[in-house]
């Protein structure tokens, strides 16, 4: 089976897709573990 | 049933799972989408062409030319709906397993609940979603832009350079100029050839062939190396190096039988074998240089006469192309091109000669034989043993001939050099009519135009050149060694091209 000449380009576009959505996710991950903490504070 | 406004809080935690539950459902569909992954679905790509056709390379496309549109296009269909998808499939289970058993009073107020944080969730994740298509998008377009201007600064400078390093190539086969030789798949087995290397919209430091292997696009900054070059327009395989150094074209000229193809095998076996090159050495450059070299050497080792060059109907005129390396500086591709006498008498048929227009300086054959003072002083005895050797054309008629070609091919004469060898020395060395001639081209041309009787060519020759040299040449080997006139010749024609070599004309 031919290997895709294209699969460094794709991984390189796709792991930079994957490491915005980490990099958004964790403030927002955060900022829900804070107000789950102040929940349980009350 | 319980009213579900006690469990209002189960919304934001079940939102939140619901949107990071999309967002992963887009990347595993995005990654399938790009062919990576368990289960690779990438957008189908036409396969390059086996040869070139139009403007269609048999190599593929840059991801970011073409494929990354593709991808984008691809991802927008497949992967964009995934977040909807998967979690329609959820709210049926949801609303099922809650809605009925024992505990329904309970658990389907519940359902809803969660149904709810999952239209919330999932309309966050959408948005989500397309913001991480958004960043796609932008992160292809900034990568385009940025592959695209190196793209065009590497083909800029490497244009530069060619300029500079004043790399001008032609055919050794068709003497047309070439701007771009078509390279070769240095891959086994392949042979595909690529018309246009350069940096481009099939890669930019390396593209890939139609077979798989990569190949490099910058030929002048040394990748051309492993490629052989074939000429555009005759399709014939040119010299090893072509279009990485400067060429220098050197064509002998002159009428039958002067000793043309004698003069030029001593040449190059001077310049391969010998001490021609004066500290630079030299090497065929393609397997026809050498193939033609060895036949022609034997007989110049041997002793025995050549044959006449003759031109094969509509065979290429093809030139014996050295590598030259000096000492110092860099190395050159010299071409001499040996022109068949008939050609060089018949004005239309030296027009053919199109690699005339490269050449700066011109190397022209005059027999000693003859001219008439030097026929007549010989004895009888060597007259009639000489009588087949002898050039039978007038050395007037023929370098008018030559000139009004040359100039008529627009070479700015008045800027080109031109050396006169007078050939077959050995033969009429001793002979009256020579004594006290030296080897000093002053001398040569003080006693051409004085005693041979042809100071009218050698006026039109001062006249219509920037620089004329005379050399006393033989082109037979005196025990095994090559004559002192060629090495001269030799000598001032790598001088006079440029070449840092360890002579002093």
């Amino acid at each position: 089976m031919q290997t895709d000449p294209y699969r460094p380009w794709r991984l390189a576009v796709f792991l930079v897709v994957v490491a915005v959505a980490v990099l958004c996710a964790v403030p927002i991950g955060l900022s829900f573990l804070r107000y789950l903490a102040s929940l349980g504070a009350r | 049933m319980l009213c579900a406004w006690p469990l209002l809080w189960l919304i934001p935690p079940g939102a939140l799972v619901y949107a990071g539950y999309s967002v992963y459902a887009y990347l595993a569909r995005l990654a399938s989408a790009m062919g990576l992954g368990s289960a690779p679905y990438p957008p189908r790509l036409a396969p390059p062409p086996d040869r070139a056709t139009g403007s269609e390379e048999p190599a593929y496309t840059h991801y970011l030319f073409g494929p990354a549109l593709a991808d984008l296009r691809h991802a927008a269909r497949t992967a964009l709906p995934a977040p909807w998808q998967a979690c329609r499939h959820h709210r049926f289970r949801v609303l099922d397993g809650t809605g009925t058993g024992n505990a329904v009073w309970l658990t389907a107020p519940a359902g809803r609940m969660i149904v709810m944080a999952m239209f919330v969730g999932v309309i966050g994740g959408y948005l989500a979603v397309v913001a991480l298509y958004a960043v796609q998008v932008a992160v292809v377009a900034a990568l385009t832009v940025v592959v695209a201007a190196t793209g065009l600064v590497l083909r800029a400078a490497d244009s530069a350079l060619r300029r500079v390093k004043g790399i001008r190539t032609s055919c050794p086969s068709c003497h047309l100029r070439v701007q771009r030789p078509s390279y070769e798949c240095a891959a086994p087995g392949c042979g595909r050839r690529h018309r246009d290397v350069r940096p481009g919209r099939y890669g930019v430091v390396r593209r890939r062939c139609g077979c798989g292997a990569l190949l490099p696009t910058l030929v002048l900054m040394g990748g051309g190396g492993r490629m052989r070059a074939h000429c555009p327009h005759c399709a014939e395989p040119m010299s090893r190096g072509v279009g990485t150094v400067p060429e220098i074209v050197v064509p002998v000229l002159g009428a039958a039988t002067t000793g043309k193809t004698r003069l030029m095998t001593a040449l190059v076996m001077g310049l391969v074998e010998g001490p021609a090159g004066h500290g630079a050495r030299s090497e065929f450059a393609d397997e026809q240089s050498e193939n033609a070299y060895r036949g022609l050497a034997d007989k110049l080792q041997a002793g025995v006469h050549t044959w006449k060059t003759i031109r094969v109907k509509d065979a290429p005129l093809r030139a014996y192309t050295l590598r030259v390396l000096p000492p110092r500086g860099s190395p050159r591709l010299l071409h001499i091109f040996d022109a068949p006498g008939e050609l060089v008498g018949a004005s239309e048929l030296l027009r053919e000669l199109r690699y005339i227009k490269s050449a700066r300086t011109f190397l022209f054959t005059l027999d000693l034989l003859s001219v008439d003072v030097v026929w007549d002083s010989l004895p009888a005895a060597d007259r009639a043993g000489y009588a087949r050797l002898r050039s039978d054309m007038a050395t007037d008629f023929v370098f008018g001939q030559l000139l009004q070609n040359i100039e008529g091919l627009g070479v700015p004469t008045e800027k080109a050099r031109l050396a006169v060898a007078l050939t077959k020395d050995d033969l009429v060395r001793h002979c009256d009519a020579l004594a006290g001639v030296g080897r000093d081209s002053d001398d040569i041309r003080r006693w051409l135009e004085g005693p041979a009787g042809l100071d009218g060519v050698v006026r039109a020759m001062r006249r219509h050149f920037a620089e004329v040299r005379f050399f006393r040449t033989s082109s037979w080997l005196t025990s095994g060694e090559i004559d002192a006139g060629v090495l001269d010749l030799s000598g001032w024609l790598l001088v006079r091209e440029g070449l840092q070599v360890h002579h002093s004309p």
